[in-house]
């Protein structure tokens, strides 16, 4: 591979590097230089999240090849604070609550910086249109330009310091209930990693290079349900710079599901495809390479003979009698729980408790999949140790539960396995299935090097779980006073072609429903259904999220249907502490009708004076 | 193969190392880079020319020369082009308009290639080293063409006869749902006397709304006087489907702001 030597100065200081011909700045920063500020969360120019400052210009490093650059001066994160100072940007992103998992925050800080640089008093518009190109998935960016305009009206360092906002804590509510006699619980506090992101120290997973690391890539399925008929890795194997392929006959235990540890099976799920590809994107063939390209290449060369089979995509579908069956280790498309076809819940005479209401409302509600999207993507680095153990870094959301796994799909004792976590770029949820870690692991042993896996952004977006598609039919019969005194909810959780954690939220589903409402009567059926998508999986709160949304806009068309308020008609509804809930357990601790107190204050949406007197827990109120 | 750069101070060298099998010409490489970051494995070898008239913006007599490695930033901030900025402007965030250039913007395919709507609306002629087209041609027929674009030249439009809208549905940058550029000219009694008007993502590359531009001559620019010409607006149109948008939607949506164009 042809070298090429470059010569810039970073961050003020000279530097002379050989590096590979058509390597990217990204790269040649962060892994020759040892510059980790500049993060890489897409590859692709949409992210920004490896923004720099080029001879006074924002560029993208992972789009710039480092070759061009050279003769620059180039500025990142890392090199703004100054004797331990930081800069005003720096600072006002600390103060203002502008980072959270802080993956965007080195770029946003760059973006930034260009702009003051050139525009030291923007607008609030100007300062938008400077970040437009830099995504954060945390902060909801409002945080982000508050920082920024404040750094601009400080104007100097000293002008920043001290300016920290408070956060804001209303301990009038439920005063009576505890004594806040504490030193940290209950008062505002700085975050204590922000220093770290702001100053883009914070050390993620993949801000690690070990010498002689090979990379990972998957030949994944192109079919949504196929029989495979061959693979024939045999012209990839001869690539050079190929180091090692995986294939199904590799694992050890090659069929597993995550939640068998707390004996939720059964085992329905291959690491690597064997016979059978149940979605679009399921990884058959693992490529282990001296470089990415390398195992791009390799991995274009690995031939996998297939047999299309008719597929499912809706849940539906799925329960038809007859529809394709997505997966055998099941045998029928929906999870078998010990109470059957579904989850249940079953409370009162939900029947007479229509038969007995002035309005009977039945509505259907469907959502989509939705993709996490973290700014970082989902990945670890595998190193082997001397002493035949294992360090595998990793930004799972899940550590022990992904080292049990881990060590149940290697036949490995745990105490070979070693994780280290850390801050992780974003996860949302999205990253607690065990994907990327056993097979990482496994080329590491195999090989004796370390490996890194890290997903693409189109491999995050297209082959992460997403939160479930669901969905929810809610009949509800309702009095003219405003009382529900029935409701029965039939739930769909679309699992995709494996458990995962599937099974998990379709009940975590039918423990939410009713809602934090009180309702004498209450039937729920919750399904989880297999389909030939995408194997769904956990995100913020997922069973409940979906179903949220759902119970909300039929409270909504239920206050319509009887010409009530509808904050009036939760009041009414809203379970307080005592009441018996659908699941047999007395309720502790609401305090629903104090959020929607203060809901009615902060929205400006007057109730009657007696809805502001109640109480969740002093009955009487 | 391992991927390598190649840098050539001329033109012509960067031209002769082009014929090479797996090469491919490096603009800004917000395009061409990312591709093989993407796991784009059949180009080995990136060229680019260093030539100094490749970044230069010449304007004399009317007449406009842009370099094909002039970005979209400096394309937005050059004082005689004032008239073609909000479209320069349309390219990217901050960091792709300043690596982004116009040369990559003409191979760019739908939903990309704002910039080059603009340009076909013109009426530019791209140079290269063995000699001039015009960007219709060089549309038709771009796949095929490996040579590199020095230059693209038209006329600087008649004060505020030029008009630039692109859609998008992310505020204030996103990827285009579809952009129009146009070209008019009235009489002095307010009717349209010329017309070129290009589509962006109602094609797979820009295209002309040729019906529409027939259909606007001798017409005055009022919502009576353009119906017509919206009438006709998707004709010949086969836009791209993308995350964005479908082509139904594109479709459905293009008479819309093509009005709100004509009208502002
Ligand atoms: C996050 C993101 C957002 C974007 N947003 C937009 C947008 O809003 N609007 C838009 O129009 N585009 C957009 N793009 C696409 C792209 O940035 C632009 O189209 C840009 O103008 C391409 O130019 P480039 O110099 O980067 O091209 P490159 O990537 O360098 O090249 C693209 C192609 O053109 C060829 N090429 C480049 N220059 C020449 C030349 N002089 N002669 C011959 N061939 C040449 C290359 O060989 C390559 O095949 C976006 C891209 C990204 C990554
Ligand atoms: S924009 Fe460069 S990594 Fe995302
Ligand atoms: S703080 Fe912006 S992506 Fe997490």
């Amino acid at each position: 591979m042809a070298k090429v030597s470059v010569q810039f100065t970073l961050n003020g200081a000279e530097k002379a590097e050989f590096i590979d011909s058509g390597t990217t700045l990204l790269h040649a920063l962060r892994d020759k230089i040892g510059d980790t500020s500049p993060k890489g969360g897409c590859h692709q120019g949409t992210c920004g999240a490896c923004s720099v400052i080029i001879d006074g210009e924002l560029r993208l490093s992972c789009l710039t090849l480092a070759e061009t650059c050279s003769g620059a001066a180039i500025t990142t994160t890392s090199g703004l604070s100054e004797g331990g100072v930081l800069h005003p940007l720096q600072r006002a992103f600390l103060d203002a609550f502008a980072t959270q998992c802080g993956f965007c925050t080195p770029g946003m800080i760059m973006a930034a910086k260009v702009l003051l640089d050139h525009t030291p008093n923007p607008s609030r518009d100007e300062v938008v249109e400077a970040l437009s190109g830099n995504i954060c998935r945390c902060t909801g960016y409002e945080p982000i330009i508050q920082a920024v305009l404040t750094a601009a009206r400080s104007n100097s360092q000293n002008a920043a310091r001290g300016e920290s906002k408070k956060m804001e804590l209303r301990k009038s509510y439920f005063a009576d209930q505890r004594k806040d006699d504490l030193h940290e619980i209950g008062q505002p506090r700085p975050r204590s990693d922000s220093p770290g992101h702001v100053t883009g120290k914070t050390a993620y997973f993949a801000d690690r290079n070990f010498p002689g690391m090979l990379h990972l890539k998957m030949v994944r399925s192109p079919h949504h349900h196929a029989r495979i008929l061959s693979i024939d890795i045999s012209e990839a194997e001869k690539h050079p710079g190929v180091v090692k392929i995986l294939t199904a006959k590799d694992v050890p235990h090659n069929v597993y599901t995550i939640l068998i540890l707390i004996q939720i099976g059964p085992e329905d799920e291959t690491v690597l495809a064997d016979g059978k590809v149940r979605w679009k994107g399921e990884a058959v063939v693992a490529v282990l390479a001296e470089t990415e390209r390398a195992a791009q290449e390799a991995a274009a060369k690995v031939k996998v003979d297939y047999e299309v089979l008719p597929a499912v995509f809706d849940m539906e579908e799925a329960l038809k009698p007859g529809a394709p069956i997505v997966n055998e280790y099941h045998g029928r498309n929906y999870y078998l729980y010990d109470s059957g076809e579904c989850r249940k819940v079953r409370f009162g005479d939900v029947e007479a408790g229509f038969a007995s209401a002035d309005h009977v409302l039945e509505q259907t509600y469907q959502s989509s999949p939705i993709e996490h999207a973290p700014t970082e993507t989902t990945g670890c680095i595998v190193a082997p140790e001397g002493n035949d153990r294992f360090t595998c870094y990793t930004n799972t959301q899940a550590m022990f539960f992904t080292l049990d796994n881990a060590s149940i799909i290697l036949q490995m004792p745990g105490n070979r396995l070693h994780f280290v976590g850390g801050t992780v770029g974003g996860g949302f949820g999205g990253k607690v299935d065990v994907i990327v870690e056993p097979i990482a692991i496994l080329g590491a042993k195999l090989t004796g090097r370390p490996v890194s896996f890290i997903y693409s952004r189109a491999e995050e977006m297209q082959i992460s779980s997403p939160r479930a598609a669901e969905k929810v039919v809610i009949k509800d019969g309702v009095m003219k006073d405003g009382r529900i005194v029935a409701r029965k909810v039939t739930g769909y959780t679309d699992a995709g072609a494996y458990s995962r954690h599937s099974p998990y939220g379709a009940q975590k589903g039918a423990g939410h429903y009713p809602g934090p409402y009180t309702i004498p009567n209450v039937w729920i059926d919750t399904y989880c259904v297999y389909t030939n998508r995408t194997p769904s999986s956990a995100m913020r709160g997922f069973g409940v999220t979906i179903g949220d949304f759902a119970l909300e806009v039929q409270m909504d068309k239920l206050a319509r249907l009887i010409g009530m308020d509808p904050l009036e008609f939760r009041f009414i509804n809203a379970y307080r502490d005592g009441d018996m809930k659908a699941h047999r357990q007395p309720t502790e601790g609401a305090a629903l009708i104090e959020c929607m107190q203060e809901a009615s204050r902060a929205a400006n949406w007057p109730v009657a004076e007696k809805f502001m007197a109640m109480s969740s827990y002093a009955k009487g109120a | 193969m391992a991927l390598a750069l190649q840098t050539f101070s001329t033109v012509k060298d960067a031209n002769a190392a082009l014929k090479a099998a797996g090469t491919r010409y490096l603009g800004g490489g917000t395009l061409a880079v990312r591709a093989a970051n993407e796991g784009d494995v059949s180009v080995s070898s990136f060229i680019r020319s260093t030539e100094p008239s490749l970044s230069a913006i010449t304007v004399s007599g009317g007449k406009v020369r842009i370099g094909a490695s002039v970005t979209m930033a400096a394309i937005a901030r050059h004082p005689d082009l004032s008239s073609l900025s909000h479209a320069a402007h349309a390219v990217g965030g901050p960091a792709i308009r300043n690596m982004a250039t116009v040369g990559g913007n003409l191979f760019a395919p739908a939903p990309y290639g704002d910039f080059t709507v603009a340009l076909l609306a013109l009426d530019a002629t791209l140079s290269t080293d063995g000699g001039d087209l015009p960007i219709e041609t060089f549309l038709v027929k771009r796949e095929s063409i490996h040579a590199i674009v020095t230059a693209v030249g038209f006329s600087l439009p008649a004060e505020g006869s030029f008009r630039f809208l692109k859609v998008s549905r992310i505020k204030p940058k996103g990827i285009s749902v579809l952009s129009i550029a146009a070209v008019l000219e009235q009489a002095p009694d307010g009717t349209v006397s010329s017309a070129r008007i290009a589509l962006g993502c109602m094609a797979d590359r820009p295209m002309r709304a040729t019906a529409t531009e027939k259909a606007l001559l001798g017409r005055i620019l009022t919502s009576h006087g353009i119906a017509p010409a919206l009438a006709v607006a998707n004709d010949g149109t086969a836009p791209i489907t993308d995350p964005l948008a479908s082509a139904w939607y594109r479709n459905e949506v293009l008479p819309v702001h093509l009005g709100r164009l004509l009208l502002a």
